[in-house]
């Protein structure tokens, strides 16, 4: 730096060559998975022949073929298909269904974090008490006894309760999270400077505390998407939640099984979208969490 | 300098972050005769701890010696050199900063201070035995009743005095001091200083005392090294060093150390901070502090030289100290 | 070593004092808990009485029923005469004619021999991988057993189950596939299949959380202090590394009960066997009130339990809980 510079010449902004960060790999991977499968589902008329509850019943139980690439199930109906076609109803009830708890349980965590020690009490002995539930064994009698219900808005029958059951479940993962990472941010210099210089308090919160505090559940969401996934298809392979029939990688397990030893692949392909999916979801929030912590 | 009663030599030690990381302590040369005790002083980051826990292998988990030597005498046989875990509870034990978190809290006093021995193959019984003498010799009142206590339940200066049971148990010749006051409050400290000077003398154990306090240090060692960014930078008898400090950084501890006797005396800092570790100045790393820093200073490091029985500096104005030129 | 009954006692009392609140919470949750039950099989649809005779029933015998299971008087005096039934161990009868409490006896040995497999398989695989983590952290081993238990907490429990059917039990003819064995070595055979699967997801939970805590401990100063002393190998990790540890993997452990309830469900209907999770799909299945209340009433109380019985143990390990 003993160069002098002459008047006005521009400073040269030296652009240092991006580094690669900790978690690029698991990010770029993650994102390809996941990328994928949203792509095969927009997509999903394009990419598969017919409609997933079309029955060729002359045609039962083939083997992978040219026409049926996973072959065909008991009804005749292509393997497929309905593969790809699951993703829409898994994706869509797992997003949905961590998405609504991830708000709701935010805006919980950052009440009490910021609230005074009473509220903050209350919010945590309840959320004591959801954790010590067992409450998907709770989901299964609950929907069991009062069946999948209709449909909702653009939501079909079944996913209505599968949706509210991940709210009650998962909103505390949430809320705990978020207040004690509000808590931890509130007591920051920074937020105190911006306290003490007069900024209004809900100018504190929007700039400072949330952005700060939201890195976490930022990353628990994607992993959360695909337990959401998983919980789905067990579910349904009980019997629960999304009705029987329907393209849907649980239901479609829980009917191969009575083919297990001839027909292994109806039920192997189902479970590796499954666990392809949920490793996508977790890869990005381990990369995200990586990258946080560096 | 080195005669034939060193208990302990580290030659060339040079300790770093991760693999080819930032070099955290610079070829560190130490020595220790017995009964003698060595104090090394120097400012938080300055690398005294790590010297000294490296002795035993006790760094922290990122960070490796990537250079160094030690050599160890056992009884009367004379020098060989060791690896650090040969020396742990085999000679050598140390006594930590943070009398709290160094006690196990699931395990009670007896236990804790009989766990060397135990490691051993001592029987249980006689490491209980051995253990009870240990809390006497240490000044534990009640030794019966505190070897069933939970560490929590003790004081900070008892605690202390349990630790030091149990740097004793395995029977040293050399002990290691990491700041073991500095956590207490300053009459206990003197009680522990005041302990650990009687043990000195009483088991004839060569000391490495560290600390960040030259009263303290002037006050138990012989002889005096001072760290400064990961370099020895002086060293000597701890009354010379004191009396004539040979560095202008010594110069500057000492004087900006309070006087209990003599005259008031306004209190000096020394201006500016210890240089970040990966970014150390070109030249004398205390060069840019420095007061009679010389063109040359900002170009070499000076290397540490021996300028007198016993005593080394590591300056090329040293001389201008000497003729008393104040900044 | 320096144990003394003394020392005991404090603990006990105070294990006793943490165990006594523990109870009082206990019959508050599951106050909540059958009140929850009881609203459940309010909302659901259907009467009780009408699905118990069939259609074809006449209404006088069904009013007959009707009053004879009280379902004609007011809510919360069926709430009430509901606890004090369940308090006198009498959960109603199925829809079958059934004693609930009897169906319970009769399959509640399997459901607890799939919780013990899972346990004796996920507890030692979680302790190992985690403490190969801890030691070797953020070298490659720690790398890929991280990656393996995120990883694995994403494959679906019942797939790995069909799998190992398809891939081990079949092929080999070792394991048998449905119900559990009668004798000792049947048992254990009938076990492992169905225990491994359930570990794979609980060993995976519990190495994420136990990597940390021991990392924790092995950082902490009082072992550098042990190592300063010369104590090394399996002294070190038994008496003073994993002492400091088994508190984490209690709680842990007991946090996590709910959701091994749940994977037992998953087990139970995968491989076939007649526990308490296969009779609480089955009943819900058909709407039999009785049998998912009493059910779920006993999973809900086997929760509350094992946190209950986790914070009691963990506090009585941790010697800072009692203050002289």
């Amino acid at each position: 730096m003993t160069a002098t510079l002459k008047a006005g010449e521009e400073v040269p902004r030296t652009r240092q060559p991006r580094r690669r960060r900790r978690g690029d790999g698991k990010l770029a991977v993650g994102a390809v998975i996941v990328g994928l499968f949203v792509l095969a589902a927009i997509f999903a008329p394009l990419i598969t022949s017919g409609h997933p509850a079309d029955q060729d019943l002359l045609n039962r139980l083939a083997p992978p073929s040219q026409a049926h690439i996973l072959g065909t199930d008991q009804l005749g109906r292509d393997e497929w298909t309905r593969l790809v076609h699951a993703i829409r109803i898994d994706l869509r009830v797992a997003a949905l269904g961590s998405l609504i708890p991830a708000i709701l349980g935010s805006l919980i965590g950052i009440v009490a974090g910021l609230g005074n020690h009473w509220l903050d009490a209350a919010i945590m002995r309840t959320s004591d008490i959801v954790v010590s539930l067992p409450l998907f064994v709770f989901f299964i009698a609950l929907v069991g006894l009062l069946g999948p219900g209709t449909g909702f808005l653009f939501l079909d029958p079944g996913e209505l309760p599968l949706i509210i059951g991940f709210t009650v479940i998962s909103w505390v993962v949430y809320a705990r999270l978020l207040r004690s990472e509000v808590r931890r941010v509130r007591s920051m210099d920074y937020v105190r400077a911006a306290r003490l210089g007069g900024l209004p308090r809900w100018r504190v919160i929007t700039w400072h505390i949330v952005p700060n505090a939201i890195g976490q559940s930022i990353v628990y969401f994607f992993v959360d998407v695909g337990l959401a996934v998983v919980a789905i298809s067990t579910l349904s392979f009980l019997g629960v939640g999304i009705p029987i029939g329907t393209p849907e990688w649980g239901s479609m397990i829980q009917a191969g099984r009575n083919v297990i030893q001839t027909n292994w692949w109806l039920i192997a392909a189902p479970g590796a979208a499954i666990a392809l999916i949920g490793m996508g979801l977790a890869l990005i929030g381990d990369g995200l969490d990586d990258r946080i912590k560096s | 300098m080195t005669g034939t009663e060193a208990v302990i030599e580290i030659a060339n030690l040079s300790i770093a972050a991760g693999q080819g990381g930032v070099t955290l302590v610079d070829d560190v040369s130490l020595h220790v005769d017995a009964g003698e005790c060595l104090g090394i002083v120097g400012e938080s980051g300055s690398g005294k701890s790590l010297t000294l826990r490296s002795v035993l292998g006790l760094l922290p988990p990122a960070l490796h010696q990537t250079r160094g030597t030690m050599r160890f005498q056992r009884e009367n046989e004379g020098l060989h050199s060791v690896g650090p875990r040969e020396l742990r509870g085999r000679g050598v034990s140390m006594i930590f900063q943070e009398p709290m978190s160094s006690l196990n809290p699931t395990m009670r006093i007896g236990d804790l201070v009989a766990a060397g021995q135990r490691a051993r193959g001592m029987s249980r019984r006689a490491a209980a035995g051995q253990a009870l003498r240990l809390l006497a010799e240490v000044g534990v009142p009640h030794p019966e009743q505190r070897a069933r206590a939970w560490p929590h339940q003790l004081s900070g200066g008892l605690r202390q005095r349990v630790m030091i049971a149990m740097a004793l148990s395995v029977e040293p010749t050399l002990l290691l001091c990491d700041e073991p006051t500095t956590a207490l409050d300053t009459t206990v400290q003197d009680q522990i200083l005041t302990l650990v000077e009687r043990l000195r003398i009483e088991r004839g154990l060569a000391l490495i005392f560290v600390s960040h306090d030259l009263s303290v240090i002037s006050r138990i060692a012989n002889r005096t090294a001072v760290m400064y960014a990961g370099r020895v930078i002086e060293q000597g008898p701890t009354h010379a060093l004191v009396d004539n400090p040979r560095h202008p950084y010594t110069r500057a501890l000492i004087e900006s150390m309070p006087q209990l006797h003599g005259p008031p005396t306004r209190l000096r800092t020394i201006s500016g901070s210890p240089p970040t570790a990966g970014r150390l100045p070109a030249g004398c790393r205390f060069a840019p502090r420095c007061p009679l820093a010389a063109d040359a200073c900002h170009e070499a490091d000076p290397p540490l030289l021996s300028i007198g029985p016993h005593r080394s500096t590591a300056c090329f104005r040293q001389t201008a100290l000497n003729a008393g030129e104040q900044p | 070593m320096f144990g003394t009954v003394k020392g005991r006692e404090g603990r006990f009392v105070v294990a006793m004092r943490v165990l006594l609140g523990r109870l009082f919470q206990l019959i508050l949750v599951l106050l909540a808990v059958t009140l929850v039950v009881f609203v459940l099989t309010q909302i659901a649809p259907g009467d009780a009485a009408r699905l118990r005779l069939g259609p074809r029933a006449s209404p006088e015998a069904v009013s007959e029923l009707r009053h004879q299971l009280g379902l004609d008087r007011g809510l919360p005096r069926q709430y009430l005469a509901y606890i004090i039934r369940v308090l006198h161990g009498d959960f109603g009868t199925s829809i079958d004619g059934q004693h609930v409490s009897s169906i319970i006896g009769q399959r509640i040995g399997d459901t607890l021999w799939l919780l013990l497999g899972t346990l004796m398989f996920a507890v030692p695989a979680a302790l190992i991988l985690a403490w190969t983590a801890a030691w070797f952290r953020d070298r490659t081993v720690d790398h890929a057993i991280r990656l393996g238990v995120l990883l694995a907490m994403f494959l679906p429990a019942f797939w790995v189950g069909f799998l190992l059917i398809r891939l081990v039990a079949m092929p080999t003819g070792w394991f048998p596939v449905a119900d559990l064995g009668s004798g000792p070595g049947d048992l254990i055979r009938s076990l492992v299949l169905p225990s491994v699967t359930g570990a794979i997801l609980l060993t995976a939970i519990l190495v994420r959380s136990l990597r940390s805590s021991l990392i924790d401990v092995l950082d902490s100063e009082y072992i550098a202090v042990a190592r300063s002393l010369g104590v090394g190998g399996s002294t070190l990790i038994v008496r003073h590394v994993l002492r400091n540890a088994v508190g984490p993997v209690l709680t842990l452990l007991a946090l996590n009960v709910g959701y091994l309830f749940f994977g037992v469900v998953i087990l139970e209907a995968t491989f076939n066997i007649p526990g308490l999770g296969s009779a609480l799909v089955e009943a819900s299945a058909k709407r039999d009130v009785y049998t998912v209340q009493g059910i779920t009433l006993l999973f809900a109380a086997g929760v509350v339990l094992a946190n209950i019985l986790g914070e009691t143990v963990v506090s009585m390990l941790d010697p800072r809980t009692v203050s002289t």
